[in-house]
């Protein structure tokens, strides 16, 4: 449920975030993980 | 006359509708983008990503596929630290995703796959949204299930790998509150049980007496830890169990004079004592043909309760149960700031973002603070 402007744009925008934060969750994005940190 | 429609078209400025669950314009849409990142740290990531939408039907339906690329390379001092002189990846991730309506209900499904040298995941998940109250009211339930593999560089998986597992589910509501404000609330709970340690990480160790002899002199810092440290060197170490709660709210109000207002906080706590903020202000203003948006985006976070600057052996031997060198299980404070701006010319639309990220460390032993520069364009394609 993406209250996003664009979802794709918004994708690449939680993964960059999300693997510089240590927290996650309430981006309304899939789950999954990855090493990339 | 719907709250809905009218929000959508308040908002739907310079061509974005903002709402939840909004119908796109075109049938397809055809998107690139490509985001730099570099920092101090001795970090350079390039990440392009091509993607593609189908609509299926007039109420939020539609299939869509993305490829994304990152090609990382890294000496950053958590590398070096481990007499690693850095290296260069490149990770690769695809995902498709699919919803039709069927009656009241927008059910979907999605898959992602992503893959690198040492890690390799696969995600499939299940949503679906409801409108109520004539539209004005949304509520979307998600689940994803993922099942990561972990191995090490220039090893075979099926020589030495280790598993996680990654349940997340997630419970949102939308709700328009008025010709122009939207608000929408969500809560998602994650549960990792598995592998969540970095192989390549070994944690050096201190005499406890060593230790505060140091803190009595300022302290230890990075260049000190060949010099104090034992010789012993184990293995980074954590729980196999992790429960992650996300509480979100964001608000969309639309200001005629000025544009389109977003304002968005997440409180985060997890079962390791992981507590964070974040806040997330954004201002989307049209200049003629143009739209213009800022943003500044605040995390700050709590350490984990086993998080420690140095780890110290006690009195009888015993090394600590816990240990990690994972910066962002420490404490820290990070604020970024975006800089956007986007223009149509026909059926295409071309944005360009740049931006700056600081973070401080409050308490991390190889660095202090960290700068990135971060820049971000895409075009959009539309037909």
């Amino acid at each position: 449920m993406p209250l996003e402007p664009d979802a794709d744009e918004a994708a690449l925008r939680q993964h960059f975030l999300g693997t510089r934060e240590g927290a996650i969750g309430g981006g309304g994005g899939e789950g999954g993980g990855c090493g990339c940190n | 006359m719907r709250l809905q429609l009218i929000a959508a078209g308040a908002l739907g400025i310079a061509g974005s509708v903002l709402l939840a669950g909004s119908v796109r314009a075109d049938p397809s849409t055809l998107s690139f983008d490509t985001l730099l990142y570099s920092d101090t740290d001795n970090v350079l990531v390039v990440s392009p990503q091509v993607a593609a939408h189908r609509k299926l039907d007039e109420q939020g339906g539609e299939a869509s596929a993305r490829v994304a690329v990152d090609v990382i390379s890294a000496a950053s001092v958590d590398v070096v630290s481990q007499a690693t002189p850095g290296f260069t990846e490149v990770r690769k991730e695809a995902a498709l995703a699919g919803s039709h309506r069927i009656g009241a209900i927008l059910p979907g499904l999605r898959y992602r796959f992503s893959d690198e040298p040492d890690y390799r995941s696969h995600t499939v998940g299940a949503t679906a949204a409801r409108d109520f109250a004539d539209h004005d009211t949304t509520v979307a339930l998600s689940y994803d299930l993922g099942f990561d593999t972990i191995g090490r560089t220039g090893t075979p998986f099926g020589a030495w790998s280790r598993h996680l597992t990654i349940h997340t589910g997630e419970v949102g509501v939308t709700q328009v509150v008025g010709p122009r404000t939207v608000v929408r609330g969500s809560y998602s709970l994650t549960v990792q049980r598995g592998y969540m340690e970095k192989p390549y990480r070994y944690v050096p160790l201190f005499d406890m007496a060593t230790l505060a002899d140091l803190e009595r002199g300022g302290g230890l810092d990075a260049d000190e830890v060949d010099a104090y440290r034992l010789p012993e060197r184990p293995p980074e170490a954590v729980p196999d169990l992790r429960l992650r709660h996300a509480l979100a709210l964001r608000g969309l109000r639309y200001f005629p004079s000025i544009g389109a207002g977003q304002l968005d906080y997440r409180f985060y706590i997890d079962s390791w004592g992981v507590q964070a903020h974040t806040v997330d202000v954004a201002l989307r203003v049209p200049i003629g043909r143009f739209r213009l948006d800022l943003e500044d985006r605040l995390h700050y976070q709590r350490a984990a309760d086993f998080w420690a600057r140095a780890y110290a052996v006690d009195g009888d031997g015993q090394i600590p149960v816990w240990r990690s060198l994972d910066r962002e299980l420490g404490s820290y404070a990070q604020n970024t700031v975006f800089v956007r701006l986007q223009r149509p010319f026909g059926d295409f639309l071309v944005y360009a973002m740049g931006g700056t990220m600081i973070t401080r460390f409050a308490d991390f032993l190889y660095l202090d603070w960290r700068l990135a520069l971060i820049s971000e364009t895409g075009v959009r394609w539309s037909w």
